[in-house]
């Protein structure tokens, strides 16, 4: 499996690691579950079934293990779903909870496979990131559920969903190109990296409260060596600040004209009554807040996986050959002004002082006007009049009589001299034969 | 040509995700919310952006070849902004006569396609081998760019008319028919036998014939042997040749003319004129056949060296299989722009009665004549031509002789 195909597999791996979660958790709360499911370690087992049911079923000699995996798989949901504590569950109830975790199961199972067949189908990641919202929207809405990861869960759609999103478009479409372009196709063996994370993600989800043991105990002994370093690193800053404060005081009592005083007990209370006011409307402010840095934190995620996992492959017919180099071009400023919407070019009319010069300049304005109105474009700035003018000639022939305005404005232009009237007369007769042509 | 971008992000979702994250203020939607508000901004500003700065151009190398040779078009893409693009899907189009080398069978033939993902600041060069089977002039493209935003939710095309020119020359007439032996006999008895007596240069005497001019008579000879001697000269040393063309394969011209036929004899006409111009002689074209381009009866004039021959070639490699007139009527209407003296070599599916008398008339013009034809000339015809002193030769697959 190629890196992008790796890359690809993971993500989508965490979105249906995030629906079969979310199912999971709400599942298990409406079918007597006695304490919520931690949703962080469903996620994880979840994940590393999906990457190592994927890595297997890619392989195209599993075709005949379908049976035992679809078996392997619906046993174990059901095994687990019977092992987790109830509350007062009769007979019926873990029938249910048995039935409803099996078909879970199944659906795991049907959903994996169509998306270890149909891995570079952006159609079907798509589906599968909407599916995610939708599914930790009900988690997050239903009450008692573990609710804590759910953000981390759905920080985790988000890139996971972006990352399968590109990544399933960039490579069908090179499939796509490598096909009519009759390029070799890759190679679309079982992965034995995307099995041996998905491995792990099994195993630490198997394990999740002893590692939890483990991270709480090293965080015992990490956190006080860890505060203490902050705070040596932190103290010199204390005392320059406390060294340049008392100096910069005065200086801004002089600028600014403010006067400094002491705190009383008046701006104590005023202050109380601040961080009442604020505790108050402290959802709202923090709510913006972390859309913000949640808004951050995402587009940078999006570039950064995008940069590190972009398709470098490419899909070339035989015998074809593609060399790249450096090429140097515009500015990130100048590509986003591309986004602004663009003025109408505003040409300006040449003053007509009465003399020849200026009739021949006025004539080909509006030779140039009438040019760019029929298609052929106003002369560009690197391009001579005479090569404009080949260029008209090439769409159409019958701007050939053009010559007389053309070979006048030259004159004018290049030569500096003003023209003899009949030839601004032969130039404004091309004009009328011009105009009258395009009307 | 630029058009707008294909396909959008669903920004209802995005409204509804907004919406539900305000109402429920629960921080897992917060961030599902925020992430598709982020993604829809990445999609319209990428998809905006993915063409923009991208410049292509096509070449082609070589751009004059002969017919079954390859040749390579070489496209450049050039990104300039610094912005790379997840993918980039390239068409070009190929006219008919021109095909991708190597292709497999069933695999299109139309175009050749490439695709690629261009990073920021990058010029990509392709080249793709082209193989020209058919002689002709080809206009390679237009090239097609396809490229979209990151995260797959739109895409925008861009057209882009590729000034790419091919002329390929038609095939040497022994490549084309290995059972049609080379054209080198032909070519050497029309340099021998293609040059005007020079009266400056006397080689002997020979029996009076009825029509020799009077003025040719040795008359010190005639006495002396008692009976009339015509005087005969060295060939002079002109060494024009013009090739007078015929496509039309049936008397009516304006009928289309046999593809088979029609490509014998320019590929014939080619190899003469390559053959022509190495010995050093000066080489001309007239033809009664259209250019497929222009639509117009081209013409080369007479000239020495490698444009002459280049502009002949072109004509040739341009030629369709439809005649603008009657190949007599060209050839007599042109015969006040050839020079006095040189070799007309007349190349003709067909040669009719018409067309011989034409090439009596051109001999009777003072130009030697030598004439080409695929369809062997009824006996009169032959006869006709024999008696004119106008050489005949067979350019029929079966045999390759001279008839006079």
């Amino acid at each position: 499996m190629r890196r992008p195909l790796l890359f690809l597999a993971i993500a989508r791996a965490i979105l249906e690691a995030v629906i079969f979660a979310s199912v999971a958790a709400v599942l298990h709360r409406v079918a007597a579950g006695r304490e919520p499911l931690s949703i962080a370690s469903a996620a994880l087992l979840c994940f590393g079934a999906a990457l190592v049911l994927i890595a297997l079923l890619r392989d195209a000699r599993a075709e005949r293990q379908n049976v035992l995996l679809t078996v392997s798989v619906v046993g174990g949901t059901v095994v687990l779903a019977v092992l987790q504590p109830t509350a007062n569950a009769d007979g019926l109830a873990v029938l249910t909870r048995i039935i409803g975790f099996a078909i879970l199961g199944e659906a795991f199972v049907w959903r994996i496979l169509s998306v270890a067949r149909s891995i570079t189908r952006w159609s079907d990641a798509r589906g599968s990131a909407v599916l995610a919202s939708i599914a930790l929207g009900v988690a997050a809405v239903v009450p008692g559920l573990d609710g804590g990861p759910l953000p981390v869960l759905a920080l985790l759609a988000v890139a996971g969903a972006g990352l399968a999103l590109s990544l399933a478009r960039s490579t069908e479409e090179l499939d796509m190109a490598g096909r009519t372009g009759r390029g070799t196709a890759s190679g679309r063996t079982a992965a034995g990296a995307a099995f041996v994370i998905g491995a792990l993600a099994v195993l630490a989800a198997l394990f999740s409260p002893a590692l939890r043991a483990l991270a709480a105990t090293a965080g015992h002994v990490v956190g006080p060596l860890l505060a203490q370093i902050v705070y040596w690193v932190a103290l010199p800053f204390g005392y320059l600040a406390a060294f340049l404060v008392p100096l910069l005081q005065p200086l801004a009592g002089l600028l600014f004209g403010r006067e400094v005083r002491a705190v009383g007990p008046e701006d104590t209370i005023r202050e109380q009554l601040m961080v009442e006011a604020l505790e108050q409307t402290r959802p709202l402010v923090f709510g913006a807040i972390e859309l913000l840095i949640a808004m951050l934190a995402v587009a940078f995620g999006i570039i950064l996986i995008d940069r590190l996992t972009r398709e470098h492959r490419s899909a070339l017919p035989e015998g074809a050959t593609l060399d790249r180099e450096y090429a140097s071009g515009a500015s990130l400023r100048e590509t986003l002004g591309a986004l602004l919407p663009r003025r109408p070019v505003r040409r300006a009319r040449p003053r007509d002082d009465g003399s020849t010069a200026a009739a021949v300049r006025l004539l080909y304005w509006r030779f140039l006007d009438l040019a760019e109105r029929a298609g052929g474009g106003w002369r560009a700035i690197a391009e001579t009049p005479g090569e404009h003018w080949a260029r008209l000639r090439r769409t159409d022939h019958r701007w050939a009589a053009a010559r007389p305005i053309v070979e006048a404005f030259e004159r004018v232009r290049y030569g500096e001299e003003d023209p003899a009237p009949q030839i601004v007369e032969g130039a404004r007769l091309a004009y009328r034969e011009l105009a009258s042509r395009r009307d | 040509m630029n058009q707008r971008p294909v396909g959008a992000f669903p920004g209802l979702a995005v409204v509804v995700l907004v919406v539900t994250a305000a109402v429920t203020r629960a921080p897992a939607i917060i961030v599902a919310a925020a992430g598709a508000v982020v993604a829809w901004a990445v999609v319209f500003v990428t998809g905006r952006l993915a063409l923009v700065g991208v410049e292509a151009t096509v070449e082609l190398d070589p751009v004059r070849l002969q017919a079954g040779e390859t040749l390579t078009a070489v496209v450049t893409v050039v990104n300039r902004k610094p912005i790379p693009l997840p993918w980039l899907d390239l068409r070009l189009a190929l006219p008919d006569g021109v095909e991708a080398a190597g292709v497999a069978p069933g695999s299109p033939r139309q175009h050749v396609g490439a695709g690629f993902a261009p990073r920021g600041h990058e010029r990509a060069v392709l080249r793709f081998p082209l193989l020209a089977p058919q002689r002709g002039a080809y206009a390679i493209g237009p090239l097609r760019m396809r490229a979209g935003d990151w995260l797959g939710f739109s895409w925008v095309e861009r057209t882009i008319v590729a000034d790419a020119q091919a002329v390929v020359y038609p095939a040497p007439i022994a490549l084309r028919d290995r059972h049609r032996p080379s054209l080198r006999p032909i070519a050497e008895t029309a340099v021998r036998r293609g040059l005007l007596p020079d009266p400056l240069r006397f080689r002997g005497v020979r029996d009076h014939r009825v029509g020799d001019p009077r003025k040719e008579i040795h008359w010190k000879a005639s006495a002396r042997l008692r009976d009339l001697q015509t005087k005969i000269y060295e060939p002079a040393t002109s060494l024009d040749a013009i090739f007078l063309l015929n496509v039309a394969s049936y008397e009516q011209f304006w009928v289309q003319a046999d593809p088979e036929a029609t490509e014998v004899v320019i590929s014939a006409t080619a190899e003469l004129a390559r053959i022509a111009a190495e010995a050093g002689r000066q080489v001309g074209l007239v033809t009664n056949g259209l250019d497929n381009l222009t639509h117009e009866r081209p013409r080369s004039a007479l000239g020495r060296g490698p444009r002459p021959l280049r502009r002949t070639l072109d004509i040739l490699a341009r030629l369709g299989p439809y005649a603008a007139a009657s190949a007599e009527a060209v050839f007599l209407r042109e015969r006040g722009r050839l020079p006095w003296g040189a070799t007309l070599i007349v190349v003709t599916p067909r040669l009719g009665p018409e067309l011989a008398s034409a090439c009596v008339s051109l001999r009777r013009s003072g130009h030697r004549v030598l004439a080409l034809s695929i369809t062997p000339p009824l006996p009169m015809v032959s006869g006709q031509l024999r008696q004119h002193d106008i050489t005949l030769d067979d350019l029929g697959p079966s045999r390759w002789r001279e008839v006079s």
